[in-house]
C-alpha cells in the first residue's frame, strides 16, 4: 500500500509539474492581457490587482485586430481547404497509380522537400514572385502560398491513409460501374475521413500561426494576418506588453475552439491504421 | 444497376443547383480577393509606413484629422514593428513595390536609402531648403551625401540632395526627480551622482540613475550622450575612430564603473521598458531618455509618482550633449502617390502645422513651432533648450549598426566586469577600424 501511495503521489507530481511548465506561459499571458502597462512592468503581479479590459478594447478600437482576425481566418480556411482537395487527389494518385522505376514515390518523396528546406531560404523568391504577380499585400497572395505549402503537407499525410484503405472496395464500386474518381469520392475519401480531418486540424494550425510569410507578403490591415499584426505593437523603445498579451489570447481562441471540437477526429486520424 | 449509374452521370436539379451555388461562391470569393489589392492612385490619398512608437501618437491622434480638414489629405497610417520596417521598406523601395507613399525613417536609416537612391529628390520636388525656420540639425540629415562631415566612399564629390524631411523631432533630454535634485536639474554628472546618493540615504529613491545596459543599440543610446558630454565622439572626419581617445575612455570608465555602481543590480541586462519601469517606478533618481517614454511621465496610467519628475538638460562634463533620433520623411520613387505624398509634406512642414503639431505634444521640426503659447507637454520647451545646448545625430553613414554593434559588444562586457572601459574602447576601435578598412573606407 505504502509503495502505491508514493507512486501516485511522486506521479501527480510529476503530472503538475508538467501541467504548470505548460500552463504558465498561456496562464501569464491571460493574467497580462487584463493588467495595465505599468502593472506588467513596474509591479510583475501574479494576478491582475486592477483588472482592465481596455487592452481588448484598444486592438479594436485604435488598431485593426478585427481585421486581422478576418484575414486570418479567410487566409486559412480557403488554403487549407484547397489544400485538402488537391492534396487528396495527388495523395490518392500516389498510393493507387504506379509508375515505372516507382517514381510515384520519388514524386511524394520530392514534394516533402518543400516542408525539409527553411522557409527562410525561400521567401525572397516567392516574395518577388509575388511582387511581379502584383499580389503583395492581398488575400489571393497570402492563400496562394500557404496553399502550396500545405498541399506537400496533405499529399505526405494523406497518402498514407489511402494505403491503408483495401484497394479491393473501389474496384468492387467500379465493377458496379462507378468511375475511378466517383469511387474516390464515394468510397476512398469517406474512409480515409479521419485522416483528413487529422490533416486539416494540423494544416490549420500551421497556417494560422504562420508569421514568416505573412511579414514579408503584407504590409497593411487588408492582408495582415493575427500573429503579424500583433508584431506591429513592438516599438522601438516601448512595447505594448498588455495588448500584446491580449492579442495573444484573441489570436489563441480561434485555434482553442477549434482544436477542442476535433480533438476526437485528430486522435482517430493519428491511431488509423496502427491496429490491424 | 443501369438506373443507378445514370442517375449518378446525368444532370439533376440538385446537381444544378449545387454546381450553381459553387459557381456563385467561387466567383464572389475570386472577386473579393482581387479587391483586396491596394488602391495604386487616389484624390488626396498618402499612405504613410511608421514603425510603432509613443513619439508618434500627437501625430497620429490630432494631425492626421487636420490634414483631412484643412488640406483634404486622405491619410493611411500603417504602423509596423519596429525591427522589421528598415528591411521591409528598403525592399519595398528597390523592388519598386509601391506599397508607401512616405516613410517615417528612424535617420540612421537615411544613409542606406541614400546610398541606394531609391528616394525622390524632395528639393527638387519645391520643399523650401532654405527657409531658416527649420532647425538646421534636423534639417541636415534629410541630405545625402551629407552637407558636412565625413562622407562615405563613391559619394565623396556627389552634390548633396534632400532625399528626406524632418518629420517629429526627438532627443535625449534628462528626466530626474524634483524631491531629489531640488527644481532645476543637476548640472554635472558628479552632482548627479552625488544628490542621488543624497536621494537614496534619505529613503526617497533605490539608485541615483538607471540606463540601458543590454548589448548592441540600447547600450550605446545610453552611453552617447555621456561620450559626447565628456568631450569624446566616434570618428574624426576621415572616418578614424576616436572613441578611444582620452575623453572616450574616461567616458566608457564613468559609464562601466561609476554610473553602474549608482544604478539597479540588473542593469547590465535592462533595456528600455526596464529603464523605464525604473524611472516611472520611483526606484531611479534620474535617466536619460527619449521623447517617447519621457511623456510618460505625467501619465497617471505610467507613472506612480506623477508631479515628482521634470526635465532638464543632459548633464555636462565638458559640455551638455545629446544624442538627436529624429523621425524623417523620404518619399519612394515608386510611390504610388508621390504628388499627393510632396503635397503633403509641404503642408505637415509649414510653420502653421508645426505651431499644432507642437500644441498637440510632439517636438516641432521648426523653430516657429517651440514659440506656441501652449505647448502640448512641458517637455516641448525642455528640448528647445537641449537643442540649443547641443544635439548630436549619430554618424551619417550605411554602416552605424555594425559600427554600433561593434561597439556596443565591448561596452557590455566593460559594463558586466564594471570596469575596463577604456580597454574596451581600444578593442572596440580596433575591430571598427578592421570593419570599415574591409568596407572600403580608407582606400
Amino acid at each position: 500500500m505504502t509503495p502505491n501511495w508514493k507512486l501516485s503521489l511522486t506521479r501527480a507530481a510529476i503530472f503538475v509539474l508538467i501541467l504548470g511548465v505548460v500552463l504558465l506561459p498561456i496562464y501569464w499571458m491571460v493574467a497580462a492581457s487584463f493588467k495595465s502597462n505599468a502593472e506588467i512592468t513596474q509591479d510583475a503581479t501574479l494576478y491582475p490587482h486592477v483588472w482592465t479590459f481596455d487592452n481588448y478594447i484598444r486592438l479594436f478600437s485604435e488598431k485593426e485586430f478585427a481585421n486581422y482576425l478576418v484575414n486570418s481566418l479567410v487566409a486559412t480556411v480557403v488554403s487549407v481547404v484547397l489544400a485538402l482537395i488537391a492534396g487528396s487527389l495527388g495523395a490518392y494518385a500516389i498510393a493507387r497509380f504506379h509508375l515505372k522505376y516507382r517514381l510515384e514515390r520519388k514524386i511524394g518523396l520530392s514534394l516533402l522537400t518543400l516542408r525539409i528546406v527553411p522557409p527562410v531560404v525561400i521567401l525572397i523568391p516567392v516574395y518577388l514572385l509575388m511582387l511581379s504577380l502584383k499580389l503583395l499585400d492581398t488575400w489571393l497572395g497570402l492563400i496562394i502560398t500557404y496553399t502550396a505549402f500545405n498541399i506537400t503537407f496533405c499529399v505526405w499525410m494523406m497518402e498514407s491513409f489511402f494505403r491503408e484503405i483495401p484497394v479491393d472496395l473501389e474496384e468492387a464500386a467500379m465493377v458496379d460501374g462507378d468511375s475511378r474518381f466517383t469511387a474516390f469520392r464515394r468510397i476512398a475519401l469517406p474512409l480515409a475521413a479521419p485522416g483528413l480531418a487529422a490533416t486539416a486540424i494540423f494544416a490549420v494550425i500551421v497556417t494560422f500561426n504562420e508569421f514568416l510569410f505573412a511579414l514579408a507578403l503584407t504590409a497593411t490591415p487588408r492582408a495582415m494576418t493575427m500573429p503579424r499584426g500583433t508584431a506591429t505593437l513592438i516599438g522601438r523603445i516601448d512595447t505594448d506588453w498588455a495588448s500584446m498579451s491580449a492579442a495573444g489570447v484573441l489570436g489563441a481562441l480561434p485555434i482553442v475552439v477549434f482544436a477542442l471540437l476535433v480533438q476526437r477526429h485528430l486522435v482517430r486520424g493519428l491511431t488509423m491504421g496502427a491496429v490491424k | 444497376m443501369t438506373a443507378t449509374k445514370k442517375t449518378r452521370q446525368g444532370f439533376s436539379r440538385r446537381k444544378v443547383l449545387k454546381g450553381g451555388a459553387s459557381l456563385a461562391i467561387g466567383s464572389t470569393l475570386m472577386t473579393s480577393l482581387i479587391r483586396t489589392t491596394p488602391a495604386r492612385a487616389a484624390g488626396g490619398k498618402v499612405i504613410i509606413g511608421a514603425f510603432a512608437d509613443g513619439g508618434l501618437a500627437p501625430f497620429k491622434n490630432k494631425i492626421i484629422p487636420l490634414a483631412k480638414a484643412e488640406g483634404g489629405f486622405d491619410v493611411e497610417f500603417l504602423e509596423d514593428e519596429y525591427g522589421v520596417t528598415l528591411e521591409k521598406w528598403f525592399a519595398d523601395a528597390q523592388n519598386s513595390a509601391g506599397q508607401y507613399d512616405i516613410y517615417l525613417l528612424d535617420d540612421p536609416w537615411v544613409p542606406q536609402f541614400g546610398a541606394a537612391e531609391v528616394l525622390e529628390d524632395l528639393g527638387a520636388a519645391g520643399l523650401d531648403g532654405s527657409d531658416k525656420d527649420w532647425i538646421a540639425p534636423m534639417f541636415d540629415m534629410g541630405y545625402w551625401p551629407p552637407q558636412s562631415g565625413p562622407r562615405v566612399k563613391g559619394f565623396e564629390s556627389a552634390d548633396p540632395k534632400l532625399i528626406c524631411v524632418p518629420f517629429v523631432g526627438d532627443l535625449q533630454t534628462l528626466t530626474y526627480r524634483n524631491d531629489v535634485y531640488g527644481n532645476a536639474p543637476p548640472a554635472t554628472w558628479d552632482e548627479l551622482i552625488a544628490k542621488g546618493k543624497e536621494g537614496v540615504a534619505a529613503g526617497k529613491i533605490k539608485y541615483p540613475v538607471v540606463f540601458r545596459g543590454v548589448s548592441g543599440g540600447p547600450i550605446i543610446a545610453s552611453w552617447s550622450p555621456i561620450l559626447l558630454s565628456f568631450g569624446g565622439d566616434y570618428f574624426d572626419d576621415k572616418w578614424n575612430p576616436i572613441f578611444n581617445n582620452e575623453a572616450g575612455k574616461a567616458a566608457a570608465d564613468f559609464f562601466v564603473g561609476t554610473m553602474k555602481a549608482n544604478s539597479a543590480a540588473g542593469v547590465v541586462e535592462f533595456d528600455s521598458d526596464q529603464e523605464g519601469a525604473a524611472i516611472l517606478g520611483g526606484d531611479a533618481g534620474a535617466i536619460i531618455q527619449y521623447s517617447g517614454n519621457a511623456i510618460k511621465s505625467d501619465d497617471p496610467a505610467a507613472s506612480k509618482i506623477v508631479g515628482k519628475l521634470d526635465f532638464g538638460v543632459v548633464p555636462k562634463q565638458v559640455k551638455a550633449i545629446s544624442q538627436m533620433g529624429i523621425f524623417i520623411a523620404g518619399v519612394p520613387k515608386a510611390a504610388p502617390n508621390k504628388a499627393n505624398a510632396i503635397e503633403f509634406l509641404k503642408w505637415y512642414t509649414s510653420g502653421a502645422t508645426q505651431a499644432k503639431l507642437a500644441e498637440a505634444g510632439s517636438i516641432p521640426v521648426k523653430r516657429s513651432g517651440f514659440a506656441v503659447e501652449k505647448p502640448g507637454n512641458r517637455l516641448i520647451p525642455v528640448a528647445l533648450q537641449q537643442l540649443d545646448a547641443g544635439c548630436l545625430p549619430r554618424p551619417r553613414t550605411p554602416d552605424w549598426s555594425k559600427v554600433e554593434e561593434l561597439i556596443g559588444i565591448q561596452l557590455n562586457k566593460a559594463l558586466q566586469a564594471g570596469s575596463g572601459g577604456g580597454a574596451a574602447m581600444d578593442v572596440a576601435a580596433g575591430q571598427v577600424k578592421d570593419y570599415l578598412t574591409q568596407a572600403g573606407y580608407y582606400k
